[in-house]
């Protein structure tokens, strides 16, 4: 369809061809110089997280470094500032959260996509409307249902409350995947004895993977980094995540600023990590909007 | 087919509805009662009517609550809308490292903002800090700016923070609402000879309404609820200027253990985003017919 | 064992709930949760008691110190295994609150002696005038005092403490300076050895009861206290104003904690610091050369009376182990140990000079400070009183209000509050 106006662009000289080069060449480098001071803060998390004591007070700073110094990392990984039981509980936290929000949401999108009734309906703008409130505003009220259930202080009161920011943005998201699902294919499953379950587990699921992997590492990072009902649903350190333990630290080494920084970059890590491996998906689903929790 | 769609969401309806329906309606429960931390201790909360609404609204810091968010809202609003515009249209064309560019840029949204706000913390230090460096380095400053133990500088320093998180956000979005844009028409347009600024008032910027204003109103409500990246970089402070809403509630009610109060503030502070997401569901709806 | 075994039970729950799920869910979903043996964990033998104790004292020597003291009480009481959870300062009082109205406190808490009354009349903490209220006389009168809530006895001091100057012996030596005595001389040292990459001095600023342990002293120099805060809390205020406009002293201040100063005077970026006792062994073990002086006089010497009490909590699972290790803790024999090692000032009239540290020139400052050390004792509203002290000292070192208007407005709150 786009055939006819493309004419011209064929037809141009060689030397504007050449200018259109450079120009791309110019815009390349000033994008990367943007990505270089754009990332400059993640350098100097890390930078710092290298340095000495002495170092990281040095007027004016060293850009690089001057000798490299782990003993940051080495009081992370030790029991000092709690680090490896945060990691573990982050793990625990930000896993359930992924498996649970695959677990309710997928159901849930196909039947908001296929299966449209009034209660589907009114299901829709109640998680579109939810995903818009501060958490601040559903952990107070959350903080009194889980003290009366004797919750307080458990993986399962942070677990549960995490996917009230996960669970609206799956269904959002997936919702249009199962949409674009071809109805056909799933009429002749049918046809060919598959159950309606049946269908939507083995045909539908694999057909649209890439939809699941991207709310699935959603699910995981967006727990990852919760800070809001973490910090307000538990008070014993033993079962806090690494973003608590981060403020925790920072309320009494405030200064200690390589061990802050290295323990930032250790709650970053997996982060980046996942990002870099999942980024196809991720950045596709971002691009649809509707994120951001 | 209606009953199997109910048992498919089934698990979401009874999640909505335990953990999302009723604690919004307990909150507002909680909001008429001598919730604090003795009763609560003890279990007997008394009916006490609007007064938790009367005493935050006669809070004046309640106010000044409102007025922070405001500027932290609309200052985070226009800048990354506009930063974010402009590197949408930088990135529109393809040129080399176009892709993994733009896939850097989104570190920022991807970090948690625990991380980020820690990270900035270090790099806004008065006294070490590697911004105050480069500032003076670069003939900006004579005297180390204060950013965080300054009430104005600690205000706009959590806005930069926000915005390295939002404007790659707000890029990505409008980036697909140009490349939704029909390249024939811009071609027509230098082919009647108008320049590349009326291309943009004429073209791009009326074809891009529909997109800005979904990236506006979903850009208000986030900003908004802001609540770890503030209370990370500066507990809210100093004193308490940067004590937006989602914080004054937070310290009314995990400081002071002022839960009817709190409550009550939270219910005020969701009135913006409650009547922001009728506008939000409706155009949902209509991009949908 | 109470908060443990219902956490563990609950994330038993959680994992079979996942478990079972994941079992109906799609065969592609690959789940790495690995947490089923969680729930085993659950049931553990009943004879063993598990005492839950939560403090702030999780660095340096107060927390090899209290590690001492535990086992001490360990070894004397086999069957009682002691789990401390250590909580920064500012965030333990929250900490405690929240737990307990989360409805999970632990059985033992060491907390600061200012909050104790505050805890207490929160219905948090078990009273124990039956078991200790007779003690009365082994103490000295003002940590005896933080412990009683009408007439009744909520806990045992630990220790105490005050704060005072230290200085970095090299840097003086260098400028060939004395450690100042008086406010002048406090100002025009400080000034003297600021420098672009250094400060004069560095304290304590933060906003919570540390920044008014800290702040509270500069008052009382003045001669002056808290119903006077109106015109003495101005002239303090404007003090600390000064060594900030002077570059003495970095503003930032206002958000240092206590350790955060000493990381300054560590790292040689504050020639002095206010500080207390427990920092004695941290700066020998960091190598530092350093001395310490009683804090600079104003109209008159004074200093800040601080430390811990242990007590025990209304809805501890262990009530009866808790008593027991709070009666260690502060005996003689517990009481020495963890002073010793933490260079803690004792409570207990008996430990007068008798302390390891006793005979230490720096430790005698301290000692010899305690003449001049006043406690906050001001009555049930102590803490609001507190917040209105931290706040015009944030707004006089963020440069927010003026000294003489954040000490008006501070008076105004304070003096309705005051007994």
């Amino acid at each position: 369809m786009t055939t006819p106006p493309t004419t011209p662009r064929a037809a141009r000289p060689p030397m504007r061809r050449s200018t259109a080069k450079r120009s791309a060449a110019l815009k390349s480098a000033i994008a990367w110089l943007i990505a270089a001071a754009y990332l400059f803060p993640v350098y100097w998390m890390i930078n710092t997280s290298l340095k000495t004591g002495k170092d990281m007070f040095a007027v004016p700073p060293q850009m690089v470094p001057e000798d490299l110094y782990l003993g940051s990392y080495a009081a992370v990984f030790s029991p000092t500032y709690g680090i490896p039981q945060a990691f573990l509980n982050s793990t625990i936290i930000a896993t359930s959260v992924l498996v649970l929000t695959l677990l309710i949401a997928i159901p849930a999108s196909y039947a908001v996509a296929r299966l449209r009734g009034r209660v589907t309906t009114s299901m829709m703008i109640m998680l579109t409307v939810v995903q818009l409130l501060p958490a601040i505003a559903i952990s107070v009220p959350l903080f009194v249902m889980f003290r009366q259930a004797g919750l307080i202080n458990s993986y399962l009161s942070m677990i549960l409350a995490d996917i009230s920011v996960t669970l609206p943005f799956a269904v959002i998201l997936l919702r249009p995947y199962f949409k674009m699902f071809p109805y056909e294919v799933e009429e002749a499953a049918r046809i060919d004895g598959l159950s309606a379950i049946g269908t939507i587990i083995r045909i539908v699921i694999p057909t649209i993977r890439p939809g699941i992997i991207m709310i699935g590492s959603f699910a995981f990072l967006m727990a990852w980094g919760e800070f809001t009902f973490a910090l307000t649903l538990t008070t014993e350190q033993s079962i806090q995540p690494l973003t608590v333990a981060l403020n925790r630290i920072i309320g009494q080494y405030g200064t200690a600023w390589n061990d802050l920084m290295a323990t930032a970059a250790v709650i970053a890590a997996p982060v980046l990590i996942l990002f870099i491996v999942l980024q196809r998906y991720i950045v596709a689903g971002l691009a649809s909007g509707a994120t951001k929790g | 087919m209606r009953r199997l769609g109910l048992a498919l969401a089934a698990p979401a309806l009874i999640y909505i509805a335990v953990f999302l329906a009723f604690p919004l309606l307990y909150n507002f429960y909680l909001s008429v009662t001598d919730a604090q931390g003795a009763n609560l201790i003890s279990g007997s909360l008394q009916f006490i009517g609007a007064a938790n609404y009367g005493t935050v609204l006669a809070d004046p810091e309640f106010w000044h609550s409102g007025l922070l968010s405001l500027i932290f809202t609309v200052a985070c609003l226009v800048l990354q809308y506009v930063f974010g515009f402009a590197l949408a249209l930088f990135f529109r064309k393809p040129f080399p490292g176009n892709g993994p560019i733009r896939a850097l840029l989104l570190v920022g949204w991807i970090l948690p903002p625990v991380v980020t706000a820690t990270v900035f913390r270090w790099v806004f230090d008065t006294d070490y800090g590697v911004l105050n460096h480069f500032m003076t380095t670069l003939g900006l400053i004579d005297e180390p700016v204060r950013w965080l133990s300054q009430g104005a500088t600690a205000m706009i320093a959590v806005i930069i923070a926000n915005l390295w998180v939002g404007i790659p956000f707000n890029m990505l979005l409008l980036l697909s609402g140009l490349h939704l844009i029909d390249d024939s028409l811009y071609e027509a347009a230098s082919v009647d000879g108008a320049s590349r600024w009326r291309q943009f008032t004429n073209i791009t910027y009326p074809l891009m309404a529909p997109v800005s204003i979904s990236v506006l109103l979903l850009g208000v409500i986030n900003t908004y609820k802001v609540f770890d990246l503030i209370y990370t970089m500066t507990r809210g402070g100093p004193v308490n200027s940067t004590t937006t809403l989602p914080i004054y509630t937070y310290l009314e009610t995990f400081s002071f253990f002022q839960f009817g109060t709190g409550a009550a503030a939270s219910a005020l502070t969701l009135i913006l985003p409650l009547a922001l997401s009728y506008f939000y569901v409706k155009s949902l709806n209509e991009e949908e017919r | 064992m109470g908060n443990s075994t219902t956490k563990w039970r609950t994330f038993g729950i959680a994992a079979l709930t996942l478990a079972s799920l994941t079992l109906t869910a799609c065969g592609a979903n690959q789940d790495t949760t690995g947490t089923a043996p969680a729930s085993a964990t659950a049931a553990g033998s009943s004879e063993e008691v598990v005492l839950e104790v939560w403090d702030y004292l999780g660095q340096g020597a107060s927390h090899t110190a209290m590690e001492s003291a535990v086992a001490a009480f360990e070894e004397a009481n086999p069957g009682i295994t002691v789990k401390r959870t250590s909580f920064a300062y500012g965030d333990l009082a929250k900490a405690i609150v929240q737990g307990g109205v989360g409805g999970s406190v632990p059985d033992v808490a060491i907390v600061d002696v200012v909050d104790t009354q505050n805890f207490a009349s929160l219905g948090l903490l078990q009273d124990v005038t039956e078991q200790v209220g007779g003690l009365a006389s082994d103490f000295y009168e003002g940590p005896w005092s933080s412990t009683q809530v009408g007439g009744k006895t909520y806990g045992l001091p630990l220790n105490s403490n005050n704060l005072a100057l230290y200085y970095n012996k090299d840097m003086f030596d260098g400028a060939g300076l004395e450690a100042p005595t008086t406010w002048d001389e406090l100002r025009s040292t400080a000034k003297a050895l600021s420098s672009a990459d250094t400060a004069g001095i560095a304290m304590s600023g933060v906003k919570n009861e540390q920044g008014t342990f800290q702040f509270l002293p500069f008052l009382w120099q003045t001669g002056g206290d808290l119903d006077s805060f109106d015109t003495d809390g101005a002239t303090a205020l404007q003090f600390l104003k000064d060594l900030v406009d002077d570059g003495s002293m970095s503003s930032s201040v206002a958000n240092y904690s206590q350790e955060d100063a000493r990381t300054q005077f560590v790292n040689g970026k504050a020639a002095m610091m206010i500080n207390g006792p427990w920092e004695l062994q941290n700066l020998k073990e960091a190598g530092i050369n350093y001395g310490v002086a009683p804090l600079a006089a104003g109209e008159e010497p004074a200093t800040g009376l601080g430390g811990e009490n242990v007590v025990t909590f209304a809805q501890a699972a262990q009530p009866e182990a808790a008593v027991q290790f709070l009666e260690y803790l502060t005996s003689t024999e517990g009481a020495q140990i963890y002073c010793d090692e933490s260079g803690q000032l004792s409570s207990r009239v008996d430990l007068e000079g008798k302390l390891a540290l006793s005979s230490d020139p720096d430790m005698q400052v301290f000692e010899a400070q305690m003449a001049s050390a006043h406690a906050r004792a001001y009555g049930a509203k102590y803490n609001e009183i507190s917040a209105a002290v931290q706040e015009s000292l944030q707004k006089v070192l963020t440069g927010a209000a003026s000294p003489a208007d954040a000490a008006s407005e501070a008076a105004q709150t304070i003096t309705p509050l005051l007994p």
